[in-house]
């Protein structure tokens, strides 16, 4: 006898992967806290949190918007302005740093810097440098709506009672001199580049996995019931600074955020990681669920990522799966927005009532037939992005127009 | 297409709008010797009645007779909207209400979560349709606010006086004038002063025999006091404006 002797198939290669169709890879999760479709989940971080955040709306899960679109803005106009991507209107938060630099705004404990980058007479902010397609009339303007993406942020952390957060680089820009950290470079999308001010920094998985679990435990202490849910963003760097080659850059950023994620989820027992960066990336799944870029995540691997999700939630906390929405819609409801109703809200109307488990689990089984059908299309198809692409992510690494002919 | 004005006539006002219109009217009747030398004439039809006007030529022509007997006992004899004769127009209510806003909103955001949804109301249909065939100033009138702030009060919200600025802003184009509520007649940023529904006029309508007052317990429609005061704001807005005439 030993230790492997008792082990259940999933711990065997064999059995959990070699012997099984990709599609019936599972049990990938052993969820430590139960999702119920009654807690408040904000989701932030890199652009693959956006999927988190409308999959968990379009399943019927109260997916926490604390910065909704003013009443009257159209979707397609929300869509523009950033509203509804995540649940407040930071942008991309691609760093643990750039998370806990919006942590401390939101705390008090520092003030946003002043600096505005000016471009043909708008202004841009460069901690969210996407987040208005045209930019803001004045600085004042600029500052004003900052304060109400910190207020929303804020209410996040104190009102979520699950924080997901996708990691997405290690690769970053800060000030040289005042020390704050930009999410893209000064002068890709506005501002001007400058090598005296502007300071590149690969991070390395010491300060990373510190600054993480710094981060954390101070939302903690300010929301004492709060879980965090982690998760590795699998789309490649559009570009590296780092001196290598972009395919190496990005498999070592890659590699570190996935050992900081891991090591925080053991270290603090309300912190887990769930493994979308494995289904996505790793071997078995053949880089199936990717588009002919090799980069964009196809929409069926983003409905097979949270298939997964799902599935390994409700067989390991059953009786949360099966609960019943319980909240209002003021529970999706941000500061009030006169009567607006909630894009969570919404979406869930619009895709309908939940279904019972029965039924969830042959709409499982469809979907899956239905990603095989698309990815079987999508490979024939070749280089065009296919029907159910997800191009209409939010990915301001896409916008850099300095990469656009790469 | 200019307009067409009596020279021995004070300058032509309309007042357009549902039956909100009715404390601007008993305003204007009450006061008498101390009207400004203007000619004010009234169209009124309650509840969505002016969505029966169409644009003919230079008129605003009612389609149905309701409407059509609406606006010749409001306006003292005229079946349909001359808007030749009028050298500014004031819309009222019209199923307007000041929108609310959180007033750290981009500009950007401000105007594409206002534009849209304006567009496709009465009010700004019909003062499309008067700016099409006349160039004359056209002022927006919200319908007043309750006395209770009936809504949910927005933290931050844009004051009603900055809407109102907002609004024109993002109207230029047409050339509409949003006017705020007169603050003397507010008793918080989102509600009347009790005191103005008092003895609040109805909208007189042909062969309802109604007419007198409203019934004590609603709480939207404004007195005879309430709208000297909005029309005395109308037209210190109008004199800033350049006048008429």
């Amino acid at each position: 006898m030993h230790p492997y002797s008792t082990l259940a198939d999933r711990y065997f290669w064999s059995s959990a992967v070699a012997r099984r169709s990709m599609f019936d890879i599972d049990e990938l999760w052993d969820p430590k806290h139960p999702v119920a479709r009654t807690h408040r989940v904000a989701t932030f971080g890199s652009c693959f949190a956006q999927h988190i955040g409308r999959a968990l709306a379009g399943r019927g899960y109260n997916w926490l918007i604390t910065e909704q679109a003013p009443r009257g803005l159209s979707e397609e106009n929300a869509h523009r302005f950033n509203y509804g991507v995540f649940s407040a209107r930071t942008g991309n938060i691609y760093t643990v740093s750039l998370l806990k630099q919006w942590v401390a705004w939101a705390c008090g404990d520092s003030a946003p810097p002043k600096e505005v980058w000016e471009k043909d007479g708008r202004f841009y902010d460069p901690f969210r440098p996407n987040i208005e397609p045209d930019g803001f009339a004045s600085a004042a303007e600029l500052a004003a709506s900052r304060e109400m993406a910190i207020e929303a942020f804020r209410e996040c952390l104190t009102g979520a009672d699950v924080f997901v957060f996708t990691l997405g680089l290690t690769e970053s820009w800060f000030h040289a001199q005042h020390g704050y950290e930009y999410p893209m470079c000064p002068g890709t999308v506005a501002g001007t580049f400058d090598a005296k001010r502007h300071k590149f920094v690969n991070q390395d998985y010491a300060f990373i996995a510190a600054t993480l679990l710094e981060t954390l435990q101070k939302v903690r202490a300010l929301n004492p019931r709060i879980r965090f849910l982690l998760t590795v963003s699998p789309v490649p760097l559009t570009a590296t600074a780092s001196g290598n080659h972009v395919l190496v850059a990005t498999m070592e950023s890659k590699s570190i955020l996935r050992a900081v994620a891991g090591h925080v989820a053991r270290q603090l027992e309300y912190a887990d990681y769930f493994p979308s960066y494995e289904i996505i990336n790793s071997t078995p799944f053949r880089g199936t669920f990717f588009e002919p870029n090799l980069r964009s995540v196809h929409q069926a691997g983003v409905a097979h990522v949270m298939d997964n999700f799902f599935r390994c939630l409700g067989q390991k906390f059953p009786q949360a799966e099966a609960e019943a929405p319980e909240h209002s819609a003021g529970s999706s409801n941000g500061p009030a927005q006169a009567d607006a109703p909630p894009v969570a809200e919404a979406r869930k109307r619009r895709d309908g009532v939940v279904a019972p488990p029965d039924a969830a689990l042959r709409e499982t089984r469809r979907r899956k037939r239905l990603e095989r059908r698309q990815l079987r299309g999508a490979r024939k198809g070749g280089a065009d992005a296919p029907q159910g692409s997800c191009s209409d992510v939010v990915c301001e690494e896409e916008l850099l127009s300095a990469f656009a002919k790469k | 297409m200019r307009s067409r004005r009596n020279e021995a006539s004070a300058p032509g006002i309309c007042i357009l709008g549902n039956s909100h219109i009715a404390c601007l009217k008993s305003a204007w009747d009450a006061l008498g010797t101390d009207r400004p030398p203007y000619r004010l004439t009234f169209f009124g039809s309650p509840g969505g009645g002016m969505r029966e006007l169409t644009l003919e030529g230079d008129r605003l022509v009612p389609a149905v007779d309701r409407v059509k007997n609406d606006l010749r006992l409001t306006s003292g004899g005229l079946e349909a909207v001359p808007l030749a004769d009028f050298a500014a127009f004031l819309l009222v209510g019209l199923g307007l209400h000041t929108p609310v806003r959180d007033r750290r909103l981009s500009q950007a955001v401000l105007g594409a979560s206002l534009r849209e949804p304006l567009d496709v109301t009465l009010m700004i249909r019909l003062a499309r349709s008067i700016r099409s065939a006349s160039d004359v100033p056209v002022f927006i009138a919200a319908t007043p606010f309750k006395t209770r702030a009936a809504r949910r009060q927005v933290m931050n919200a844009l004051p009603p006086r900055a809407m109102a600025e907002a609004l024109t802003a993002l109207y230029t184009d047409v050339g509409l004038r949003f006017l705020p509520q007169p603050e003397a007649t507010l008793k918080d940023v989102w509600a009347t002063r009790d005191e103005f529904l008092k003895d609040a006029p109805r909208l007189q309508r042909a062969n309802q025999g109604r007419g007198g007052q409203f019934d004590a317990d609603q709480e939207v429609h404004m007195n005879t006091e309430y709208g000297k005061i909005y029309l005395q704001a109308f037209f210190e807005s109008l004199a800033l404006q350049g006048g008429v005439g």
